[in-house]
């Protein structure tokens, strides 16, 4: 039956018309490459691009910090001066059996005076000199980190011990790096609410300019008897895919980026950048998983961004007809 | 069927482009609206299908006051009113077919459903040829053919069309006159904004006179 009521078509028109019509099924109903929107994705791309990034660099610092700060806390020195009338030899020896004798230390080395002298030789030189020179002795203890030693009553036993005997807990050094950690973790994050505070406020403007590009769309599917949920479905439709490449392509980027700065780096070095990097993707399975959900985060939620503008956007228009 | 009492229609701060507009029209009839350039025809067409609200009185259209309609009832009212617009209003991006099949396509039906009746109807205006072409290449004529077309494929229980035949020689007005005398003759309300003296003359139609915002009735 033809669709017009009442107006026939006969049987030879029908199969000339079938003869000469065979169209495609329907494309979709929202332009899929206008201007606006192409501009939209290659801005997002860059935006998440730069949200990875930031969240690489997060991870990257989180785990050098709490490796630094793990590694110096573990471990003490005991630097043993040498004092007229002692002897340096017997003076490590007394400081050893207290180390021995206190729980909470799993083991202690002391180095020799030869070491002592090898350790000081970039900064003197290696000349007779340094023969002569009364050289400290010092000795490494590594403690247990579950049941560590009261460090303040090991101090004053160790200075009972032997004159000149004394205890560096490096915790100076372990606060002050505690503070760069914390103060680099707040830049990090800094940075990342700027880039999604520009990003929300990019994909508003985008896409209103999108949706007004393509107000004639929307009002002909008005016009045409289209629901508005029908309406926002079909845009969000459109959406869904910009927010997804565009999220995709900033990942993709800035896993290329990274793989390109630990190739460029060159070394493998324990603390160096290449090392870093390869630490955040090739760690254990638990640290490099919760990385992938953290950067497979951004275009999920470069998605949602997009949706949530666009439904917002495209009721704005829809209320403003009828 | 369509009841104006007193509508009057201005936009923004301007003049009154209708002033105390009323008029009945039955379920099943065939009416042209004419009138000079600028008299108001088109703002009183957008006002029946829903595209304006008027500034006072009263539009009621199938029974209901369109003052009150809610907006999720708005939808399933177009849906019974097919829309000739002047400037035509094809989507560029969608073929003659897919801007063809859009009434029915918002409706949620399925493409298997609804291609033998576009194709049918395509074939109709003459455009079977022309089905897998973009607007952008369809001349003047071929434009106002799909538009009639997207218009009348839903089957609306109310026609409205501004100029439907501005751009067709005469052999191809008088057919497309035709598809609009046939719809009519199975229930669709027609109301024809037109310029055309010789077409309404040819019609046996009543025909309301549109000058300087106000209506008259003739025939």
């Amino acid at each position: 039956m033809v669709a017009v009521k009442g107006v026939a078509v006969t049987a030879g028109a029908a199969k000339e018309v079938a003869a000469k019509v065979r169209p495609r099924p329907p494309g979709p109903i929202v332009p899929t490459s206008t201007a606006a929107l192409r501009t939209m994705t290659i801005a997002m791309s860059a935006m998440c691009f730069l949200a990875c990034l930031a969240i690489a660099g997060l991870l990257m610092v989180s785990a050098a910090a709490s490796a630094w700060t793990s590694r110096v806390g573990s471990e003490l020195t005991v630097q043993v001066k040498p004092s007229e009338g002692v002897d340096t030899d017997q003076a490590v020896e007394a400081v050893s059996a207290v180390l021995e004798a206190t729980p909470g230390i799993k083991r202690h080395y002391a180095l020799s005076r030869n070491d002592s002298v090898e350790l000081l030789k970039p900064w003197l030189g290696a000349g007779a000199m340094l023969e002569d020179l009364p050289v400290p002795r010092l000795i490494g203890v590594v403690v247990d980190g579950q049941h560590p030693p009261d460090l303040d009553r090991l101090a004053l036993a160790i200075e009972a011990a032997t004159p000149g005997a004394s205890l560096d807990s490096h915790r100076r050094w372990q606060s002050e790096m505690v503070r760069l950690a914390s103060a680099l973790r707040t830049v990090g994050f800094a940075i990342l609410a700027v880039i999604a505070a520009t990003a929300a406020a990019l994909v508003a403007y985008a896409s209103r300019g999108a949706l007004e590009a393509n107000r004639e769309t929307i009002e002909v599917l008005y016009l045409a008897g289209a629901r508005d949920r029908f309406i926002a479905s079909q845009v969000e439709r459109r959406f869904l895919k910009t927010g997804l490449s565009a999220g995709l392509i900033g990942l993709i980027g800035a896993a290329g980026a990274l793989a390109l700065v630990a190739g460029l780096a060159g070394e493998r070095e324990s603390g160096g950048i290449a090392a870093a990097v390869q630490g955040l993707m090739f760690s254990d399975f638990g640290d490099s998983s919760r990385t992938l959900a953290l950067l497979g985060l951004v275009p999920l939620l470069t998605t949602v961004l997009c949706l949530t503008s666009a439904r917002l956007a495209v009721r704005r228009i829809l209320r403003t007809m009828f | 069927m369509i009841r104006l009492d007193n509508v009057g229609l201005r936009y923004g701060r301007g003049p009154e482009i209708l002033r105390d507009v009323s008029f009945e029209l039955a379920q099943g009839s065939f009416t042209f609206l004419t009138g000079p350039s600028g008299a108001g025809k088109s703002s009183l067409l957008r006002l029946l299908f829903l595209a304006l609200k008027p500034t006072r009185g009263l539009i009621s259209l199938f029974g209901r006051d369109v003052a009150v309609l809610r907006r999720r009832e708005v939808p399933d009212m177009r849906r019974r009113i097919g829309v000739v617009f002047q400037d035509f209003r094809l989507l560029d991006h969608l073929t003659t077919f897919e801007n063809v099949a859009l009434p029915l396509r918002v409706q949620g039906k399925r493409f298997e459903d609804y291609r033998r009746d576009v194709e049918e109807l395509l074939s109709w205006v003459g455009l079977s040829g022309q089905a897998d072409a973009y607007p952008p290449v369809l001349s003047g004529g071929e434009k106002q053919r799909a538009a009639i077309a997207r218009a009348v494929i839903g089957k609306p229980d109310l026609l409205l069309a501004d100029e439907p035949t501005g751009n067709v020689d005469p052999a191809l007005a008088s057919r497309l006159m035709r598809l609009f005398v046939e719809l009519n003759r199975f229930g669709t309300t027609v109301l024809i904004a037109s310029h055309d003296s010789l077409l309404i003359q040819d019609s046996k139609a009543p025909v309301m006179t549109l000058a300087k915002g106000a209506l008259t009735w003739s025939r």
